[in-house]
């Protein structure tokens, strides 16, 4: 495997060239997607009726199918994504464990229920992102606490995890019988996760949140990536391990918390994006650019998928990414267990 | 210059009783020191004060005569390196990649891979005899290679002091002895100070200078080879009586328990 050294007064890292192809092949693959979504489906439209609906000369219908329709849609898609694979990535690391993805240890259960109960306490959707973020870090602090005197174990974790899962889920069931049925089809987005019917402030969200958390995520993967080594030595290397824990966790339940708001909880987008980044560049975690692709391109498939379906069984993007999560899912499991035989 | 290592009346404990009993010595720059003692001595735990893992309740572990727990984080990280217990490297991981992070505290998130960075690496991988594996994941190694790559890793932190939690233990005699003599290698090219925690005395006598002799969070007995290793003083360490012979190669005691 050649190595590349990125070397110059600013910046000095050292790339494997598989990883660099890989990302160029995955970036592709999104562009790819991105196109194909934009020019095909069931009404047609050609470039050039693009380039003229971004310059405000197309026709009337044209322009709304590309500005209204496609356009947000795609880009909120594009944002979901890559916003679940970092989050996916690191928390995956940080627990040493690809079964600890934030959809599988309660924090899309904890962030849909906060979601959901904006809606249902105050009536309007507008607090949706502030009861995300609130259920979020609330699913967050309880499994710490309550894994804590387990002595913080991966496996304890995610025990815990899927526990909270399970039980967050079961409240908002609950909370969902009490509604009046109006409401109810409007609120399973946040319970399985759609992207249907975007709208530009769905992207304007998704696309603010990474601007302003990504560059965070790239800073923390230096330290994330020297803490997956084992916890005494990231400690003998002078590094804060307490305080990248919390950062992490923080990060992570942030832009699970954007996601959800925007798109709902799409199960096993975050779950899948680092175990196919892996097996595909070849490198020991993390590898947050690969992972957020992965997770992108997986969540325009998904949405790609719910859109070719007949227009009467219109099905949620959230059932087709738990539709590739749960093979890859199950290969996570098989592996492990392998491992724990050897 | 070297650093100077010391302990003064540490003490420690994990709620029931103390597991340092006010311990005070000093390690011998520019010496391999070897901890040695009975199971739940507390020997790991000294180690662990020496490399800031954990505060000492009271008293304090100083480099250069101040405690480690009120110095800089990452100063301390380019004055002692350690090597903890049987660790494990995350999956997919190569020889390369575990070396590389041992960069760590020279290194940012903006640069991680500098020409005294490889310079360094490069360095350590050949003096561990791993440099054409560098390429190769850890889990293809033998247990022997493996131990190696984590040595490189400390070497590559660039530090004048070496902690090394029990690096023989899960090894094959021969990788042990190999492990050993390698430590003995680099503290004699690099001049490093080394303190490890080992269990077994005999190698403890055969390839440290100085060794500490702990017993229930005490220090038992201190010194040479020669003489720490004697009757008495086994007796007084694990309650076994033995004999002492000298050894038919290198005239250092080894214990026959009886």
């Amino acid at each position: 495997m050649t190595t590349l050294v990125l070397r110059n007064r600013l910046l000095s890292a050292r790339i494997t060239s598989r990883i660099v192809v890989v990302n160029a092949l995955l970036l592709l693959g999104v562009l790819a997607m991105l196109a194909t979504g934009l020019l095909g489906g069931t009404f047609p439209i050609t470039f050039s009726d693009v380039l003229a609906a971004l310059n405000g000369t197309a026709d009337q219908v044209t322009q709304m199918v590309v500005l209204e329709n496609r356009l947000p849609r795609l880009l909120t898609a594009l944002g979901v994504g890559l916003a679940f694979g970092l989050a996916g990535e690191m928390v995956q690391t940080l627990l040493r464990n690809p079964l600890a993805s934030p959809d599988v240890i309660g924090f899309s259960a904890g962030a849909g229920l906060g979601a959901v109960m904006s809606v249902a306490l105050i009536g309007t959707t507008a607090f949706v992102l502030l009861g995300a973020l609130a259920g979020g870090a609330l699913a967050a602090t309880l499994l710490l606490a309550l894994s804590w005197n387990k002595g913080l174990t991966p496996g304890a974790i995610v025990l815990v995890g899927v526990g909270l899962t399970v039980s967050l889920g079961v409240i908002t069931d609950l909370l969902m019988t009490r509604l009046d049925a109006n409401n109810v089809g409007e609120l399973v987005k946040w319970i399985v996760g759609s992207l249907n019917a975007r709208s530009w402030d769905d992207t304007g969200l998704i696309w603010a949140g990474l601007a302003a958390v990504a560059p965070l995520c790239f800073w923390q993967q230096f330290s994330l990536n020297r803490l997956s080594v084992a916890d005494d030595v990231a400690i003998s290397w002078g590094l804060p391990v307490v305080r990248i824990r919390l950062i992490t966790i923080t990060l992570a339940v942030v832009l699970v918390a954007l996601c959800v708001a925007t798109a709902g909880p799409l199960p096993f987008v975050a779950f899948v994006a680092g175990p196919i980044a892996h097996g595909l560049n070849g490198l020991p975690r993390p590898t947050l650019f690969s992972a957020a692709l992965v997770g992108a391109l997986v969540t325009l498939l998904a949405d790609r998928a719910a859109q070719a379906l007949p227009a009467l069984f219109v099905l949620p993007a959230g059932i087709f990414t738990a539709l590739i999560g749960a093979p890859v899912l199950i290969w996570v499991l098989i592996l492990q267990s392998r491992k724990a035989r050897r | 210059m070297t650093s100077q290592l010391v302990t003064r009346d540490l003490e420690f404990s994990y709620g029931n009783g103390p597991v340092l009993d006010g311990i005070t010595l000093d390690i011998p720059s520019g010496k391999v020191t070897a901890i040695v003692g009975p199971n739940a001595c507390g020997k790991s735990t000294l180690l662990r004060c020496l490399a800031r893992l954990i505060v000492p309740k009271s008293g304090a572990a100083l480099l250069n005569g101040t405690p480690l727990h009120r110095q800089n984080t990452r100063a301390v990280a380019r004055a002692i390196a350690l090597l903890p217990q049987s660790a494990e490297a995350p999956t997919g991981m190569r020889v390369i990649d575990l070396v590389a992070r041992g960069r760590t505290p020279h290194q940012n998130p903006l640069q991680q891979w500098s020409d005294r960075d490889e310079r360094v690496v490069r360095e350590a991988l050949t003096q561990v005899g791993l440099e054409d594996e560098a390429d190769r994941p850890l889990s293809d190694l033998s247990g022997g290679q493996r131990q190696r790559a984590w040595i490189a890793m400390v070497l590559a932190q660039d530090t004048g002091i070496l902690l090394l939690d029990e690096p023989t233990t899960f090894l094959d005699l021969h990788y042990q002895i190999g492990t050993l003599k390698l430590v003995r290698q680099l503290q004699q090219e690099r001049d490093l100070t080394v303190v490890m925690v080992l269990h077994d005395i005999n190698l403890a006598a055969r390839f440290a200078d100085h060794i500490i002799a702990l017993r229930s969070g005490g220090i038992v007995c201190q010194g040479t080879p020669k003489e720490v290793v004697t009757k008495a003083n086994i007796f007084a360490i694990y309650d076994l009586h033995s004999e002492i012979i000298t050894g038919p190669i290198d005239d250092l005691p080894h214990v026959i328990p009886l």
